[in-house]
């Protein structure tokens, strides 16, 4: 699957994981001097996230990496501001390239299951040159139908060659406590962190660095997609790292690369929206029996969805019509 | 009670000599073995000239040579390289294991005191002698003999007078008696020497560079060069030119440097696929490894050295013109990464595990420039055209400042990542089909699609898929 033709722009899960990726950098910037930092991301047609990252940190340097010489085209048809360079490489091409002096924010922002071995060894090789304070954010293909629907089998035969699958797909990466309790919707995502966990353990072993996560969340808008935000931070001074950064407090951080937040909220209208905002952040409990009406035919789903838009309520999207 | 009560019975924990024997011969081959020998020359020189003003030239080993003979029953190495002093003839270099941590301090060595020598020598044979000369100290001899290595009881040797005073400063071993595999080997003494010289050739390039005169069966070995491709500044910065990859660093007081790149042009498909079929014996690619200017590991292929670790692909044909060398130095030989068998590279060692990371990263970038260039052949020729061999150490200086990078923020560090030239293309990903079919079945294809049926069979898959391709667009559109 190639990302390159999708309306990411109009997709809520991204958007709010878009803005949290903001709220990340805020808390960074503590400690991190983001405004002098190199963006490094892969823009789509849109760039999107370019936009976003320019316009809170005002970043005086931005490049984009797209394969596709179209999509390349187009990018630079929508370039929003002068400072993005638009490259025509592969992820793999650019990192065994990459050469520089300044810190710099990398996302790589894979959605291909079929190249997850691939995609984490251009991670492997990337945590390896990082300076200390560079940031990465990934973001990885985390839908389990990927690795086998149930039609042929089902239950734990299904578990087990899901995990096999998994297994051939990431080879060593893998963790090897990862077992067939994981091959569930919510297991799985947890599994590609302890597998980037490893990435990233084995790649800044000997470099006297280490990878710290700050936050991972999934999100399904499509298939469901899991991202994981590190920094690489100097040996020693990894226990001071998320204390100087607001992180240490932050609910919705990951700094011990478990189980990844769920971004899963309902969709609105905007009468919806601006009733319940009224109501947050106090007055959550009272909402259900107000509301008159479940976001979910199942009275225990709509709870949660109600829950989760508490918790991503700042971040949440407004699409509408625009007249142009 | 006491020993000397005579009613206990006493356990025999001494050791033989045989153990030592065998434990000290039992990992190493004969060349190595040979090579050490060389080993112990060079240290010699670096003690010798230690704190004199030669040390500080350009060719600090001129003047200094070892001598190698062969015959069916006897080994002769002799040299002029300082000699052993007679104190440590006396108390280490003849002594199994080792005594103490006895090193050369602020000498750039390799090797500790003897262990080289008796290795080769029981390597080889039963017999032997030594002869050695230190400075103005009196010239004397050991004898090893075949009775004194049966003796259990006996752990002491005399240094003799020799019959004739030694003229050179330096050292003679004789062996003989030669085990039975050892002269099977030196009865076919030309081909034993030609073998041996291009090791010593390749394995002590720097060395024989810096002066040293290595002669085998009186032929003056000449040094294999270590090169790499490097293109003009001036092409490089226009995006026609290839440059390596450069690393240096000091780390814990060892100096690397690693410089990895192009020998040549890499091969273009039918090449390859010969390649694959009828591998060759000698191949150029691979990693050189060097720890004070001694080879310990040539041209090497392995997961040891990063191929196929990480997201380096394994060796394979297509990168046979890719080759590294890693060179570390540093005048306490206890920090380099070698084990302690000298020959060979420590790869638990942290400090090499830290550059191993760097060898990858630079590996990575010439194996991803043969897959980019896959379709590209004529093209990618105009590049290498303008490229020239350039020393190891001296292409460094090709590099504007301004190029290196600082990979941690170290002020001891800094690398240099090319970038190389990428074909004009639409899109720049491409992949290898590679299968296998039957000959027959090639060849009626190629008759098919060609009319002939000797078209190089990589052509016919190509042909093939291209026909495909075309179908396919007409029905998917």
């Amino acid at each position: 699957m190639s990302g390159g033709y999708l309306p990411y722009h109009l997709r809520q899960g991204k958007a709010i994981d878009r803005q949290i990726f903001i709220e990340i950098l805020s808390k960074l910037n503590k400690s991190l001097n983001i405004k002098h930092y190199t963006y490094i991301g892969l823009g789509g047609p849109f760039l999107e996230d370019f936009k976003l990252l320019h316009g809170h940190f005002g970043l005086p340097k931005m490049i984009s990496i797209e394969l596709d010489q179209h999509v390349l085209e187009r990018q630079k048809f929508n370039t929003p501001l002068s400072c993005i360079e638009c490259q025509l490489t592969t992820t793999e091409q650019f990192i065994s390239e990459y050469s520089s002096n300044d810190n710099a924010i990398f996302w790589l922002d894979y959605a291909s299951p079929r190249e997850r071995y691939q995609q984490l060894s251009e991670l492997y090789s990337l945590v390896q040159k990082l300076q200390n304070n560079d940031i990465i954010k990934v973001t990885l293909n985390a839908d389990l139908s990927t690795l086998g629907k149930p039609q042929k089998e089902r239950g734990e035969k299904l578990k087990n060659s899901r995990l096999h699958r998994l297994r051939s797909q990431l080879s060593d990466y893998l963790p090897n406590n990862i077992d067939i309790d994981y091959m569930t919707a919510r297991g799985f995502p947890e599994a590609l962190i302890k597998s980037v966990e490893r990435v990233c353990h084995k790649a800044a072993e000997y470099t006297g660095s280490a990878i710290l996560p700050i936050g991972a969340f999934t999100y399904k808008d499509g298939q469901r997609m899991l991202t994981i935000t590190m920094v690489k931070v100097e040996n020693e001074e990894c226990t001071e790292f998320y204390n100087q950064t607001d992180i240490e407090c932050w609910e919705l951080s990951n700094k011990d690369w478990s189980a990844p937040i769920d971004i899963d909220v309902p969709s609105l209208s905007i009468r919806e929206r601006l009733w319940l905002d009224k109501k947050l952040p106090t007055e959550i409990e009272t909402i259900e029996d107000e509301l008159g009406f479940q976001f979910d035919s199942d009275a225990e789903k709509s709870s949660e969805l109600i829950n989760n838009y508490k918790k991503f309520y700042r971040y949440y999207p407004q699409f509408s019509r625009v007249l142009v | 009670m006491s020993e000397q009560d005579g009613n206990i019975d006493v356990i025999q924990a001494s050791p033989t000599k045989r153990f030592f024997v065998d434990m000290l011969t039992r990992d190493i081959e004969l060349n190595d073995a040979i090579l050490d020998l060389l080993d112990n020359c060079v240290d010699g020189i670096q003690r010798t000239i230690h704190n004199t003003d030669k040390e500080t030239t350009e060719r600090p080993y001129e003047g200094y040579w070892a001598k190698i003979t062969v015959s069916e029953d006897k080994f002769t190495i002799e040299d002029n390289c300082g000699g052993i002093p007679r104190d440590i003839a006396k108390n280490y270099a003849f002594r199994f294991g080792r005594p103490d941590d006895r090193t050369d301090g602020e000498i750039p060595t390799v090797g500790i005191y003897g262990i080289g020598m008796k290795r080769a020598i029981f390597k080889m044979g039963l017999s032997s002698t030594i002869e050695s000369k230190h400075d103005d100290e009196e010239c004397y001899k050991v004898n090893i003999k075949p009775e004194w290595l049966k003796n259990d009881e006996d752990w002491e040797l005399r240094l003799l007078e020799p019959e004739a005073n030694q003229e050179n400063v330096g050292t003679k071993i004789s062996i003989s008696n030669l085990h039975d595999h050892i002269r099977e080997k030196f009865k076919h003494a030309g081909e034993f020497n030609e073998q041996l010289s291009e090791l010593v050739s390749t394995h002590y390039t720097y060395i024989i560079q810096n002066g040293f005169n290595v002669i085998i069966d009186e032929q003056i070995v000449t040094p294999q060069p270590l090169d790499v491709l490097a293109s003009s500044f001036d092409d490089y910065e226009n995006n026609q030119g290839i440059l390596p990859f450069i690393y240096e660093g000091t780390k814990n007081g060892v100096q690397i440097r690693i410089v990895v790149g192009f020998l040549a042009q890499p091969p273009g498909e039918s090449e390859v696929a010969e390649y694959t079929e009828a591998p060759r014996k000698k191949e150029q690619a691979g990693w050189t490894i060097i720890a004070n200017d001694r080879v310990v590991l040539y041209k090497d292929r392995t997961r040891l050295t990063g191929w196929g670790t990480g997201t380096v692909p394994s060796y394979h044909p297509q990168f046979r013109d890719i080759s590294g060398v890693v060179e570390f130095s540093c005048n306490d030989a206890e920090k380099l990464p070698i084990n302690t068998t000298k020959r060979g590279l420590e790869a638990g060692d942290e400090l090499y595990l830290y550059v191993k990371d760097f060898m990858c990263e630079g590996l990575k970038i010439f194996t991803q420039h043969t897959n980019i260039w896959k379709g590209y052949k004529e093209k990618e020729k105009e590049i290498f055209d303008s490229a020239n061999a350039a020393s190891i150490r001296s292409v460094t200086n090709n590099i504007k400042s301004e190029l290196w990078v600082n990979p941690k923020k170290n002020p001891n560090e800094k690398k240099f990542i090319p970038k190389l030239p990428k074909p004009k293309s639409e899109t720049v990903v491409s992949k290898w089909i590679r299968f296998s079919k039957k000959q027959s079945d090639i060849k009626k294809v190629s008759q098919y699609l060609f009319d002939n049926d000797d078209i190089e069979p990589s052509t016919v898959g190509e042909k093939c898929f291209d026909l495909i391709l075309e179908d396919s667009k007409e029905d998917l559109e």
